[in-house]
């Protein structure tokens, strides 16, 4: 390769990694980014639904890998596992789990491998709701498996509000203890802004379940109580599938965007309850899960309803001011785009004796596209996005004498 | 073919890490460096701190469990954070059920993405889930500890290694210490082989799977696991001097390593009893043998063998 071949090819594999960013997150920009799933619970009855046949078809449940392309899991108990065997078996993959003209040979094979000796099961595909803080193009993360129990979400959440205002707060005693013993698989480098926000979720009620192990509507509802005191709540969904020995408890709490995040369950041919976020096209009978509600299906049993918002319920500490606690004496910057409406927040803390700070806005060839002077030495900006600015890569960069810090956001128009 | 030099290869890691940059670092309290914003480049010096460390072992029967305790123990301490570059991007292991599960041929894979040794009670309760599940009978299994070079999320996810793929009938682990260019490999490898063994991690490679799928790939072209890892090793180590790999890849029945390593030294032993075949970067006694440079080895419970790919 040339010198003058250098620069080019740099520019192409910039170009093609940047592409595939946007186009990642131009993806998970359709109405309901977040899981495509199918669950299965024993039943007591049979359906008409084959289930089976529906996870097998390339226009299946295969189909929704256009939409949800960032990775599969298939995750399911065995129903002759290796003597002293306890918990399930999970396999994850990374990129669409089929295309026009087959299944990945992976996905294929867990599916060969789950559907004969299943009693319970999930399929799951992945539309990464968050690209920016946590990359699409790895195995999918979902279902989370910790302590015998598979959870999967379904949705979008904040990460910055639940690192600061879940997982780096003080939620008692034995909040640092289960920390201690349940570190998180994608903590973004303890960077707050980065990380899988719905790992913090499924940490959060794994965490109230050790203290009311037998009661999981209630470790629901407090776990949902607090995420949704949190700053920004109101545009999060909450759908949730929570898998255990004993049965299902699968949550639908999606007031945000009720129309786009649906649960459905039905009898599945050999027996099943079989709970999905999208109707299939065959098959009768199907019951939609009304919203802020959750539904236990225990194995073997009738399912059981019940209102999420349950009187008596509280969240315990901390209270919902934890978002907004300073993050210590530290200067930082952290800095994302909001998608509705758009605009740039941003929060910083200078050094001290910090004078003459300024914000800009560059893309990443140094062109500026926004910038303006700041008064004080830590505070939040939130600046609305010029219409001109183009879906892209671009850095934040907070300047304050010698000292400087800058941080990576994707716009998407 | 035209070959990379030195100063091209800069240039190239320059522009990979620029991207890897771009899309997962955050420079806090730094000046900008030189060329792209946020760019990196793996120098020599410093890729010897993006050092991972792994083993392996082939064995006949029970009593290598012994030999998994002590392996993992040696593995665990390289993520211990008193280490000058400790390897603390995540872990995991790779078994084979024994006695077979004959409705589940794969590998099982254990994996977490916290430092080994900050996360003990899933680390304790893999290791245990082996030393009960993986030695009903005789096989291989890997194990790694993760300091990351390449692929997305600047290492802030479960450990990639072991990579499992099916390549002719069988299910393969594969584990990786070193570094590569993954668009070099990849640009080896014919897309209709990948599109028969897709990549997990895409477009941010992994340096490793990458190595994996041309392994792979000569495996299938050779019709044979010993030359074709013997070429896809020779044709790597030729290209390009400062890659460096030390390598692990079982069928769970041999195993494989392979050594192009300055300054990483990758050991093997015999079990006291010559049931079984070790092989670590960690190695867990003094009385390994360091393998010989640009070398394929292969362990099985019956005897062991090497040659050169140089």
């Amino acid at each position: 390769m040339t010198s003058a071949t250098r620069p080019l090819r740099f520019a192409l594999a910039a170009l093609a990694v940047l592409v595939a960013a946007v186009t990642a997150t131009g993806s998970s920009a359709h109405a309901a980014p977040g899981a495509a799933f199918v669950a299965l619970v024993p039943a007591q009855a049979s359906g008409e639904f084959d289930a089976d046949a529906y996870l097998q078809a390339l226009d299946g449940f295969a189909s929704r890998a256009g939409t949800h392309p960032h990775g599969w899991a298939v995750a399911y108990r065995h129903a002759s596992p290796p003597p002293g065997w306890t918990r399930p078996f999970v396999w994850r993959g990374g990129g669409p789990a089929a295309d026009e003209a087959a299944l990945h040979p992976r996905y294929r094979c867990a599916l060969d491998e789950m559907l004969p000796v299943r009693t319970a099961a999930i399929a799951a595909l992945r539309d990464a709701p968050d690209p920016d803080a946590c990359f699409p193009g790895k195995p999918h993360p979902q279902p989370f498996e910790r302590d015998g129990w598979l959870f999967l979400h379904d949705g979008c959440l904040g990460i910055e509000a639940l690192t600061t205002g879940i997982w780096n707060a003080d939620l008692g005693a034995g909040w640092d203890a289960f920390k201690t013993n349940h570190p998180r698989d994608y903590d973004g480098n303890a960077d707050s802004t980065r990380g899988n926000a719905s790992e913090i979720y499924f940490l959060l009620l794994l965490y109230d379940l050790t203290l009311t192990p037998d009661d999981p509507l209630a470790s629901f509802q407090r776990t949902l109580l607090r995420i949704n005191s949190l700053p920004g709540a109101a545009s999060w969904q909450l759908n949730a599938v929570l898998l255990g020995e004993a049965g299902a408890w699968v949550v639908r709490s999606a007031s945000a965007q009720p129309d786009s995040y649906p649960l459905y369950y039905g009898l599945s041919l050999s027996g099943e309850h079989c709970v999905t976020d999208t109707l299939p096209p065959s098959g009768s009978g199907w019951q939609a899960i009304a919203d802020e509600t959750l539904v236990y299906f225990p194995a073997g049993g009738a399912p059981e309803t019940y209102p999420l918002a349950a009187a008596g319920i509280t969240p315990g500490q901390p209270g919902a001011s934890q978002a907004d606690e300073p993050l210590g004496a530290a200067p930082f910057l952290a800095a994302r785009f909001a998608r509705a409406p758009r605009a740039l927040t941003i929060r910083y803390r200078l050094p001290p004796h910090s004078r003459g700070a300024r914000c800009r806005l560059l893309d990443l060839q140094g062109r500026q596209w926004m910038a303006r002077e700041l008064d004080g030495a830590e505070g939040r900006l939130h600046w609305p996005a010029p219409a001109s600015l183009p879906t892209g890569l671009f850095w934040v960069r907070l300047e304050a004498g010698e000292w400087h810090a800058q941080a990576r956001v994707l716009h998407v128009r | 073919m035209v070959r990379e030099g030195p100063r091209q290869a800069r240039g190239i890691r320059l522009a990979l890490w620029t991207l890897l940059a771009s899309l997962g670092i955050v420079t806090v309290g730094s000046p900008a460096p030189a060329g792209a914003a946020g760019a990196r480049d793996v120098s020599r010096a410093e890729a010897a701190d993006h050092e991972c460390h792994l083993f392996g072992l082939a064995y006949q029967h029970a009593g290598a469990d012994t030999l998994l305790g002590e392996l993992s123990d040696a593995l665990y301490a390289k993520s211990l954070p008193q280490r000058e570059s400790p390897s603390r991007d995540g872990w995991g292991f790779g078994y084979y059920l024994r006695p077979p599960q004959s409705d589940i041929a794969r590998p099982i894979l254990r994996k977490g993405g916290a430092p080994a040794s900050e996360d003990d009670e899933r680390w304790n309760a893999a290791v245990a889930e082996i030393a009960d599940f993986a030695f009903g009978g005789p096989a291989a299994l890997i194990g790694h500890v993760r300091k990351s070079s390449y692929g997305p999320d600047n290492g802030a996810l479960v450990n990639p290694h072991p990579f499992v793929d099916s390549l002719a009938g069988r299910w393969w682990l594969f584990a990786h210490n070193g570094h590569m260019v993954p668009d070099t490999l990849l640009a080896w490898i014919p897309p209709e082989f990948l599109a028969r063994h897709p990549l997990d991690y895409e477009p941010i490679h992994v340096d490793s799977e990458v190595l994996f799928r041309f392994c792979q790939y000569e495996i299938e072209r050779l019709g044979d696991v010993r030359e074709g890892l013997l070429s896809a090793f020779h044709r790597v180590r030729g290209y390009y001097s400062d890659f460096v790999f030390n390598i692990c890849l079982t069928d769970g029945d041999t195993l494989w390593a392979a050594h192009t390593h300055n300054w990483m030294p990758f050991l093997y032993a015999p079990a006291a009893d010559s049931s079984a075949w070790w092989v670590a970067t960690a190695p867990p006694t003094e009385d390994g043998t360091p393998m010989e440079q640009h070398h394929l080895y292969w362990f099985a419970p019956d005897g062991m063998g090497s040659a050169s790919y140089d």
